[in-house]
């Protein structure tokens, strides 16, 4: 797997739908189709984006692996992916 | 082929609690409220009610789904004392409301009963509303919930962005519906905004819930019970009022590839083999409706249905709903009783109550002119539909 894909849509999130996510209120969540195979998709929020930036269907995005708590885990997040159109 | 049981089943009449937001009243007796008021609009006792169906279920993640205190489930019309010997029941499990009434209408196609009540009880909690709260994600929740992507009105708004991306459509125009749809409920005595006016501007300044759904595309959540009775057409003729006959009523569902979030792939093929079947058993066409009731949970919805039902082509339902059309006096009218949107979230029985005041003509102030008929579309055609046409004459 490349790790790339494009925003298929998107939602910023104003109001609180589940407590452990008011404290980073309001954030965005991505449906991304994979590189690999149309109709193959992730959710993800997308990271590292300031609110109010320009989205659009089929902007490039790609993978990163962010530690979650103990124990070595990680948890897959997409980003812009500023080396593609 | 038209249906062979066409206009052979009615509603025969419809009942209201009084619609609130948090009650200091328990929901058990919104649902009495709303039985007793139903039997009343046809001139019956509860003791004449054979027949019970219900889609019961509470629609958010923290509901605790106690009976009479957030969820009135067929258990509690057994146990109330004034219903009569009940010789068919039946709980629409994963359903929609229009499941509901279509298992009454079988009962009493079958003569399992002579008058079914069918009911919808919603309730709102102390507290935010559906807010939940997560230590841990299992199942498919680990895909989703990590990302805080977890609310049906996040899949509801990721949909739609897809779809206003794709047809070049602006989230502003939507106002045309929630505009429509309060003028409707002003003239509604059984709507949560019956004496709130909604402005251009007021809908312009809402706050963002999801984006691009704003507060005014989110129907608003009640305490509240719609009933309705049904029986067979000729019982129903016996009555009060004049009755509203079933000319068809279907379900639908879609095959979801993609089961985490809602796709909207394609929601015009997708409820293809339920508006086929609708046109086909009533003999009726897009045209020859007078009215729709086009469920709006989410606003989204009904430009959906508009779409999937041919009242209009692929993309064109946000073009379908400005200038007028679907106001009252309209080439279609929509949502005539207010809507999810301003009578309050009844799940679709609000929809329904509101074909049947129409069809009998008592509709008082947003009566429609020869509404012969009137077509209810419920859910959505992305996820699962429901979908019934009531007619003036059998």
């Amino acid at each position: 797997m490349s790790g790339k894909g494009r925003i298929w849509s998107w939602t910023t999130t104003h109001r609180s739908v589940i407590t452990n996510f008011d404290q980073v209120l309001p954030y965005t969540c991505i449906v991304v189709e994979l590189e690999e195979q149309a109709g193959l998709f992730l959710v993800s929020d997308l990271v590292g984006r300031e609110l109010g930036a320009e989205l659009k269907v089929g902007l490039p995005v790609s993978v990163f692996f962010a530690p979650l708590g103990e124990k070595g885990k990680v948890l897959p997040q997409f980003k812009l992916d500023q080396d593609r159109e | 082929m038209t249906w062979e049981h066409k206009g052979k089943i009615a509603v025969a009449g419809v009942g209201f609690s009084p619609i609130e937001r948090r009650s200091n009243q328990p929901l058990g007796r919104h649902a009495l409220t709303a039985a007793h008021a139903a039997v009343d609009d046809c001139g019956l006792k509860l003791s004449d009610i054979d027949g019970l169906a219900t889609y019961p279920q509470a629609p958010h993640l923290a509901a605790v789904n106690r009976d009479g205190e957030d969820v009135i489930t067929v258990e509690m019309f057994l146990n109330e004392p004034q219903i009569g010997a009940v010789s068919w029941y039946s709980e629409a499990g994963n359903g929609l409301v229009v499941t509901a009434v279509r298992d009454a209408v079988n009962a009493l196609l079958a003569g399992a009963c002579t008058y079914a009540l069918v009911w919808r009880a919603m309730y709102v909690p102390p507290g935010a509303y559906g807010v939940a709260n997560a230590s841990a994600a299992l199942g498919d929740a680990q895909f989703t919930l990590p990302y805080g992507c977890v609310s049906p009105i996040q899949w509801h708004a990721i949909a739609y962005r897809n779809y206003l991306e794709k047809h070049g459509l602006k989230r502003e125009s939507l106002a045309a519906l929630a505009l429509n749809s309060r003028l409707n409920a002003n003239r509604n005595e059984h709507a949560i905004f019956t004496d709130r006016t909604l402005t251009h501007e007021d809908y312009m300044d809402a706050r963002m819930i999801s984006d691009p759904l704003c507060l005014f595309d989110c129907d608003v959540p009640v305490t509240a019970c719609v009933a309705m009775v049904l029986t067979t057409s000729e019982r129903a003729r016996n009555l009060k009022h004049d009755p509203a006959y079933v000319a068809a009523i279907g379900q639908q569902t879609t095959n979801r590839e993609n089961r985490l979030h809602y796709m909207l792939h394609d929601h015009i093929f997708s409820g293809r083999p339920l508006v086929d079947q609708l046109w086909s058993d009533s003999g009726l066409q897009p045209q020859d409706i007078a009215v729709a009731q086009l469920y709006d949970g989410f606003a989204p919805s009904a430009l959906y249905w508009l779409e999937a039902a041919g009242f209009c082509g692929r993309g064109e339902a946000m073009d379908f709903i400005q200038d007028g059309r679907i106001a009252l006096d309209g080439d279609l009218p929509v949502n005539t009783f207010g809507g999810s949107l301003s009578q309050g979230r009844l799940h679709g029985m609000g929809h329904i109550a509101e074909a049947v005041l129409q069809i009998s003509g008592r509709a008082g102030p947003r009566q429609v002119k020869n509404p012969n008929a009137i077509a209810v579309f419920d859910g959505s055609p992305m996820l699962r539909g429901g979908a019934m046409i009531l007619t003036q004459d059998p």
